[in-house]
Formats: C-alpha cells, sequence, structure tokens
C-alpha cells in the first residue's frame, strides 16, 4: 500500500530528526566537555547512587587517615619525650649505684643531689610536656598540667558549678578524699525544684556513669560522694541537668587521670593513643612505681648522706626505667597498629577511587568516537533539510 | 437535443471545474494551516441518455465538497494528546526536582554530610580546639542549610505547580468556551443545510488543545455539537454552553484544589489525577503525589539526623562543663516539615563552647568521636540503612523517576507522531497531489471552453445554412 507523503509530514518529519539530532549532538558534547558519563542523575541513577556511596566511603577513609596522621604526631612526641625521661632515669641510675658504693663521701653526694635536682626539673619538664596547647600525659583532662614537683597531700578541688546552672545556691565540701587514684565527681539534677522535691545522681567517673537516683529530699542533707567525699547544698531552687563538678587528687604528684584519649580509626574501630601519665610515671594507672617519689626520695638521701637511702632507691630506679620502657614499647605498638590501619585505608582509597572513577568518568576514546558520529548524523540531517525544497513537482514546472 | 444543451454542459463543465480549481486553490493555501483538513469537489455526472429518441444529456456538476478525514485517527490523535501532555508536563517538572537534587558536582548534602561527620570527627580530636569548634558550626550549618534549601525548593516547585494550574485553568475556560460557541455556530449553520467544514476543522483543533491541558472524553450529538465531559461525568461543554474550571485554595495543604465553579464543594483533584492525562494531570500527580513523597524522604532523613545528633549531643558536656543543650532545633518547633525547618541552635552559634564534645567533664572528645561514628549506624528505614545510604537511595529514586518520566515522554510523544502522520496521511494536504489535480481541472475547462467554442461553430454552420 502507497502512503499519501503530504508536505506537512515530511518538513514535520525533517524538523524532528533535526531536533533529535541536535539533542543527540548536544548530549554528546556535554559529556565530551565534562569528561563526565552522569551528568544529570537520570542519567545512570542506579550508577549515581553507587558513587554517592562511594564517595561517603571515601570521605570515611580520608577521615581515618587524617585522625591517623593527627595522632600519628602525638605518639612519636611522647614516646620521644619517654625516651628523653628513659635517660634522665638511666643517669639517676648511675649516680645512685656510684653514690651508694663506700667511696661516696658527704660532698659528693651533695653534688650528686643537686644533680638530681636538675634530673627532676628535667624529668617534670618531660612530665608536663604539651603538644599544641595540649599535655601529653594528663591522660584525657589535656587541659590540666599533669605533674607536680613536690609530693601534694591527697586534696578535693571545687565544687564547680556549671555556668549554665539554675542552682544560685552554695554547695560546701567536705570530707577528705580517700581514694587511690585521681577522681572527678559529678553530681547531676535528674528532676528540679527545691531542695525538698529535686533529686540527683553521682557519677565517680566524670559524667559517663551514674548511681541511682536519690529519694526527693536528700539534698537537704550531706550527699556522700563516696571515697570520703561529701557536698552540702544550701537551700534553692535547682534546675534538671544541674552539673556539680568535684576534682579529688590521690596523694602524690599527678594531677591528670587514667584515661586513655582514643581516636577512630575505622568504622566501629577505635584504638588509644598516646600513654597517660599515669601509666608511665605513677603507681595509679597499672604502674608501680611514683617516679617523682623516688626520685624525690633519692635526692633526699643524698642531701641527708644516707648511703641505705641512696642503696634502697637503685632497685626502685630500675623498676621506674621499666615502666616508662614498657610505656615507650606501648607507642610503638599503638604506632605500628595506626601504620597498619593507615596502609589499609590506603590501598581502599586507590580501589575506590578507581571504582568511583569507572562509575562516574566517561570513557574519552568512546566517546570521541561517539561525538563524531552524532556530528555526522547532524550534518547530514541539515543536508537533508536543505534539500527538501527539491522533491517536489514545482521544481519540474517551467 | 439541442446545441443549446451543448453550450449548457460547457457552461456545468466551466463551473464544476472552476470551483474544483477553486478547492484545489484553498488546499494549496492552507498548505501550512495546522488543523486543516482536505477538501475534495466531488463531481458527478447528471443528465440522462435516451437512445430511442436520440436524446442525450450528460452534464456534470459538484455535489459536494468533502472533507477527507478519519474520525477514529482524528480522535485517537486527540486521545494522544493527553497523554502527551501528561508526559512531557511530569518529565519538565521532574527535571526540575533532579535540578534540585543534582549531586553530580558534588557540593550539595552528601558532601556537606561529609564535612559535618569529618568536622566531629576533628573536634573528637582537639575537644579544647576553637578552630575544630568553629570549623563544626560552619559545616553544621552548611548541612541545615542544604536540608533548608532542598526542602523549600520542594515548597517552591509545588507553589510553582499552582501558578502553572491557574495559567491551565484560563486555557481549559477558553477553549470550553470556544468550543462551545463553535458548537452553536455548527448546529445552527448545519439544520440550514450550510457547509460547516471549516468550522469542524478549528473545533478538532481546540478540541486536541483541550485534551493537552485536562483528561476528557466527548460525544457528538445529532446536531452535530460535542459534549465534553472530565473523567467523572461532569460535562464541562453541554451543548452550546459551557461550565468554567475554578481554583480554590485548601485549607489543609495550602495548595489550590480544582473545583466546578458553579459547585466549588466537590474537589475535582481526584478524578484528573492517577490517569497519566492531561497537563493538569501531571500537575496534580506530581505536586500531590511525588514530591510529597520526597519531602515526607527528605524530612524523615532530617528528623533521623536531628534527633541522633541531639540525642548524643544532650548526654554530652560541653567546654564548661555544663550538659550540652540541643545541638539542632527547628525555627518553627511545630512543625513536621524538619526539612524546611532544621538550624544550629542559635545559642550555640553565639557560643562554639557549648558544643558538647565529652562524654566527661573532663575534654575526652568521646561524645564528638560518638557524633561522627553516627553515619556509621544504621539509624534509617527501620535499621536497614545509614543516613547517606538513605540519602544515596532518595537521589537514586528521583533519578529513576525522571528517566522513567523521560522514557515515558518520548514514547508517548513517538506515538503522537505516529498518529498525527496517520492523520496527516489522511487529511493533509500535498502539493504534489494538488499540482496534478490542478493541471488536470485546468485541462479539463480548456477543454470545457473548447466545446463552447464547438458549439458555436455549430450555431455558426447552422446559421450559415439558413443564409
Amino acid at each position: 500500500m502507497t502512503i499519501r507523503i503530504t508536505d506537512g509530514m515530511r518538513y514535520e518529519a525533517t524538523i524532528r530528526n533535526l531536533f533529535v539530532a541536535n539533542t543527540n549532538y548536544g548530549e554528546a558534547m556535554t559529556r565530551l566537555a565534562s569528561q563526565k558519563r552522569i551528568n544529570r542523575i537520570s542519567d545512570d541513577p542506579l550508577g549515581l547512587s553507587q558513587v554517592l556511596t562511594l564517595k561517603q566511603a571515601n570521605a570515611d577513609i580520608g577521615l581515618y587517615s587524617d585522625n591517623i596522621g593527627q595522632t600519628n604526631s602525638w605518639l612519636a612526641e611522647t614516646e620521644s619525650k619517654l625516651n628523653s625521661a628513659m635517660d634522665l632515669l638511666v643517669r639517676a641510675s648511675e649516680l645512685a649505684v656510684s653514690q651508694a658504693s663506700a667511696t661516696a663521701n658527704a660532698s659528693s653526694r651533695k653534688i650528686a643531689s643537686r644533680e638530681v635536682d636538675v634530673l627532676l626539673d628535667g624529668l617534670l619538664s618531660l612530665a608536663n610536656a604539651k603538644l599544641g596547647d595540649r599535655y601529653l600525659f594528663a591522660g584525657t583532662r589535656t587541659d590540666t598540667e599533669p605533674f607536680r614537683r613536690d609530693y601534694t597531700a591527697a586534696a578535693v578541688d571545687g565544687p564547680y558549678a556549671a555556668p549554665e546552672n539554675t542552682y544560685q545556691g552554695t554547695v560546701t565540701k567536705g570530707g577528705t578524699y580517700t581514694g587511690t587514684e585521681n577522681r572527678t565527681f559529678v553530681v547531676k539534677i535528674v528532676k528540679g525544684g527545691d531542695e525538698g522535691e529535686a533529686t540527683y545522681q553521682v557519677s565517680r567517673d566524670g559524667g559517663k556513669t551514674w548511681s541511682a537516683e536519690s529519694a526527693a529530699g536528700d539534698l537537704q542533707n550531706t550527699v556522700d560522694l563516696g571515697d570520703g567525699v561529701t557536698l552540702d547544698f544550701s537551700a534553692g531552687e535547682f534546675g534538671a541537668g544541674d552539673i556539680f563538678r568535684i576534682e579529688a587528687y590521690a596523694a602524690g604528684y599527678y594531677r591528670g587521670n587514667a584515661d586513655e584519649l582514643r581516636v577512630a580509626v575505622g568504622k566501629n574501630a577505635s584504638t588509644p593513643y598516646g600513654v597517660t601519665g599515669a601509666a608511665a610515671f605513677t603507681a595509679q594507672g597499672g604502674g608501680e612505681v611514683e617516679v617523682f617519689q623516688v626520685l624525690n626520695d633519692l635526692k633526699k638521701a643524698l642531701e641527708d648522706n644516707d648511703a641505705q637511702g641512696v642503696a634502697d632507691q637503685i632497685d626502685k630506679l630500675k623498676a621506674a626505667q621499666d615502666q616508662v620502657s614498657l610505656a615507650v614499647s606501648r607507642c610503638g605498638v599503638r604506632a605500628n597498629r595506626l601504620e597498619i590501619a593507615r596502609n589499609n585505608l590506603k590501598d581502599l582509597e586507590t580501589s575506590l577511587a578507581q571504582r568511583i572513577s569507572d562509575l562516574e568518568d566517561a570513557d574519552i576514546a568512546e566517546l570521541s568516537v561517539k561525538f563524531s558520529a552524532k556530528e555526522a548524523a547532524l550534518q547530514a540531517s541539515y543536508l537533508v533539510a536543505t534539500r527538501l525544497q527539491n522533491a517536489s513537482i514545482l521544481n519540474f514546472f517551467d | 437535443m439541442s446545441i443549446g444543451s451543448i453550450l449548457n454542459v460547457s457552461l456545468n463543465a466551466l463551473s464544476s471545474y472552476q470551483l474544483a480549481i477553486d478547492v484545489t486553490g484553498g488546499n494549496i493555501a492552507n498548505v501550512n494551516t495546522p488543523g486543516y483538513t482536505r477538501q475534495r469537489a466531488v463531481l458527478t455526472a447528471t443528465g440522462s441518455v435516451n437512445a430511442r429518441s436520440e436524446a442525450a444529456q450528460i452534464s456534470v456538476k459538484v455535489a459536494d465538497i468533502e472533507r477527507i478525514f478519519d474520525t477514529y485517527t482524528e480522535n485517537q490523535v486527540a486521545q494522544q494528546q493527553q497523554k502527551a501532555g501528561y508526559g512531557d508536563t511530569r518529565y519538565s517538572l521532574l527535571q526540575k526536582v533532579e535540578t534540585v537534587f543534582d549531586e553530580t558536582t558534588g557540593n550539595k548534602l552528601n558532601d556537606a554530610f561529609n564535612r559535618f561527620w569529618e568536622a566531629w570527627s576533628d573536634l573528637a580530636l582537639h575537644p579544647d580546639g576553637k578552630v575544630e569548634r568553629d570549623a563544626l558550626l560552619a559545616a553544621a550549618r552548611t548541612a541545615a542549610e542544604m536540608f533548608n534549601s532542598y526542602g523549600d525548593q520542594i515548597y517552591d516547585l509545588q507553589l510553582g505547580i499552582d501558578e502553572g494550574l491557574k495559567d491551565s485553568v484560563a486555557q481549559i475556560n477558553s477553549l470550553t468556551s470556544r468550543i462551545a460557541a463553535l458548537n452553536k455556530e455548527i448546529s445552527s449553520l448545519s439544520a440550514r443545510g450550510g457547509e460547516t467544514n471549516l468550522l469542524r476543522d478549528e473545533r478538532g483543533l481546540v478540541l486536541k488543545d483541550l485534551c493537552r491541558q485536562v483528561s476528557c472524553h466527548w460525544v457528538e450529538d445529532a446536531n452535530g455539537a460535542v459534549n465534553v465531559y472530565l473523567p467523572n461525568g461532569q460535562a464541562v461543554v453541554e451543548g452550546i454552553g459551557s461550565r468554567d474550571l475554578a481554583l480554590v485554595k485548601n485549607g489543609q495543604t495550602g495548595f489550590q484544589d480544582l473545583v466546578l465553579k458553579e459547585n466549588p464543594q466537590v474537589v475535582l483533584n481526584d478524578f484528573l489525577a492517577g490517569g497519566g492525562k492531561g497537563v493538569v494531570g501531571a500537575y496534580l500527580d506530581v505536586r500531590d503525589g511525588l514530591l510529597p513523597d520526597y519531602e515526607d524522604k527528605l524530612n524523615e532523613l532530617a528528623k533521623t539526623f536531628m534527633d541522633a545528633v541531639n540525642d548524643v549531643h544532650t548526654g554530652a558536656y560541653d567546654a564548661d562543663g555544663n550538659l550540652g543543650e540541643r545541638f539542632f532545633v527547628l525555627t518553627d518547633e511545630n512543625s513536621t516539615a524538619y526539612a524546611r525547618n532544621i538550624t544550629v541552635n542559635g545559642a550555640i552559634l553565639s557560643d562554639p563552647a557549648k558544643i558538647a564534645a565529652s562524654a566527661t567533664t573532663a575534654r575526652d572528645g568521646e561524645k564528638a568521636a560518638e557524633i561522627a561514628a553516627l553515619k556509621d549506624r544504621l539509624l534509617m528505614g527501620g535499621g536497614s540503612a545509614t543516613l547517606g545510604s538513605f540519602y544515596a537511595s532518595l537521589v537514586g529514586t528521583i533519578g529513576r523517576d525522571a528517566a522513567a518520566a523521560s522514557r515515558d515522554a518520548d514514547y508517548q510523544n513517538a506515538v503522537l507522531t505516529q498518529l498525527q502522520n496517520q492523520r496527516e496521511s489522511v487529511s493533509g494536504v500535498s502539493l504534489d497531489e494538488e499540482m496534478m489535480n490542478l493541471m488536470k481541472f485546468q485541462m479539463a475547462y480548456t477543454a470545457a471552453g473548447k466545446l463552447c467554442r464547438v458549439a458555436d461553430d455549430l450555431l455558426e454552420t447552422l446559421m450559415k445554412l439558413v443564409d
């Protein structure tokens, strides 16, 4: 059957073909210019979803690598300080050994005592070293100078009321801290109201875990925080969420805490970095030796010309060296772990970048060929359009 | 049989062919007129031959000027206009949505999320850091503003559709009243036996325009008038009268409802949406179906994000040892449009020390790390997706919808083209054909003139006999 082809059909079809050829040409040109396969989300919705998820994973890797990079310098600094401390302790050992012998005398011990004094200064500055504005050996209390040179009796600082508290009355601390490690007590008001209505909870670990809620009215009595520390609240209006903080320090030289700093190095994987001063220099965090005590004792024995006292410190100094050396090796182990994690991330990063590129980027060679084809098609359409008027009987009338 | 009758035949032929040439001329003149249906002079032989009486009187006349068209195809084109109008409009709307969520170049919500988590992670390592706190606030604001902008742009699209509906309704009203007016002319003209071809052409064109706008069907009555009905059976054109559509604001949604002007109580939205027909159908489908769907998902994402961060933040301690406040709040606390309303708590913005990063009153940064780890928690979709993967799948859904709309628009337009070609093939003007006809009729006209001359010669011969 012959179809009637009208002039309208011919022109319409030509115009439509021109549009199609132009659209295809434009798309190919956009792809070639952006060098991307996906220029609108409808170009490949599934691919784009994948790209987004991969980019999230990529950002995660960047984040973890960044974390590791930053903690690396912290670990390196910690390790170098600990090594220096080690050198100081070795020197102290040498002094102790030489001054404990019978050949030493009062004046040599006096001289040695001055050297130990210098060593103590050195150790103090090492133990109180900072990276940026954070103390390396203060546990998580990185804003507190962690060590004191002299023995300090157990103390309770505070109470500190949080600035946003509703409660405006006075809080009085009482009792003596009997604990063996530094501790932050926190009292949190659970239900607001006056002292007869309000209830509270007590935390012994800085606010992470909480005791059972008190009964209403308990605030009228002395609040027992444990380990001998008590608080008394004057009458007043309490607000829910009011926070009172009490820093309790065990007797000794340390002011930081035994909590380790942690860093995320992967999904649900965090690792401690750095070493607490408690572990390296005190008997609080798993160690056995109060390093500052030992040096102070040595200095005193030397000043007093007490040969036996000096000899007593030799073993303790050995133990102190072991303790610091353990801390150094712990740094090494942690640095190692971070290094392994970093290498894994790097491998992953490369393969992710590859996959993102596969999904997102255009194959330039293939695209160039396609572009040429579309260009040819467009030119052909133009040619057809110009020939259109030839195909009419009118051209054959004279 | 007489010479006079030859002259008579010649006259008939001359006037018939002149009319045929006129009709051909009309076709040629309208070769580019949209909706024009080609016409043809129907020539019929007249007279009788009576061999016994040796009388023959055969002549020609134009019995009719025929409009060459195929009702079935005409109707199909009109029907397909409804689907093409729907497909085109839906695609152009989804293209706009697609631009809102254009993640192909980055710097959208996906990046904002990534930067937000990174900022918390940095803060976890430097809980005292002023710089880290400021950077976190900047990242948090970007994320909140990205949500706001997505929510606002979806809302703006809905408002834009309302504007489009106003235009459509105005157009529909003018088209229905035009159809009613044409109905009147056609029925009165055909009652008087007049020629209605051109009026019908015009009405067909108007009907197609109407079909593009709105889902409808129509029936032609005995007088030649068409009655047009909406899908619920409501007549918008009945004989020579038409009923206007109107828009009233829906108090609940805040958007415009489509009603009949004379009966504003009955909302027509549901009848016009869902059938995949007409510009209005696409407007309603996208405004009340797709966009709220995207918006719900976006709100779900914003709410979960906000609640999860706030949950950790209010259990953490800020730089001064206070318990954290809510990190994100809503500008309108009663609103459920979380995406449009989410914002960083002003108290925290003005005092970065209020960012709560630590699990204890010491600055351990543990809670900041916990917030950074929210990115890996399966918080969405009943514990099946992270915030990030939920968002990625939302973008994927929008992309798929847009791709499907594009394919549908292409398909519907291809079908329309096909049908239009069929219609064109039957009713369109072919210049080649008209030229041939012109030659044919011209030749016949010349021949008829010759016939006249011959009759004249015959008469002269006869007269000479008398001399």
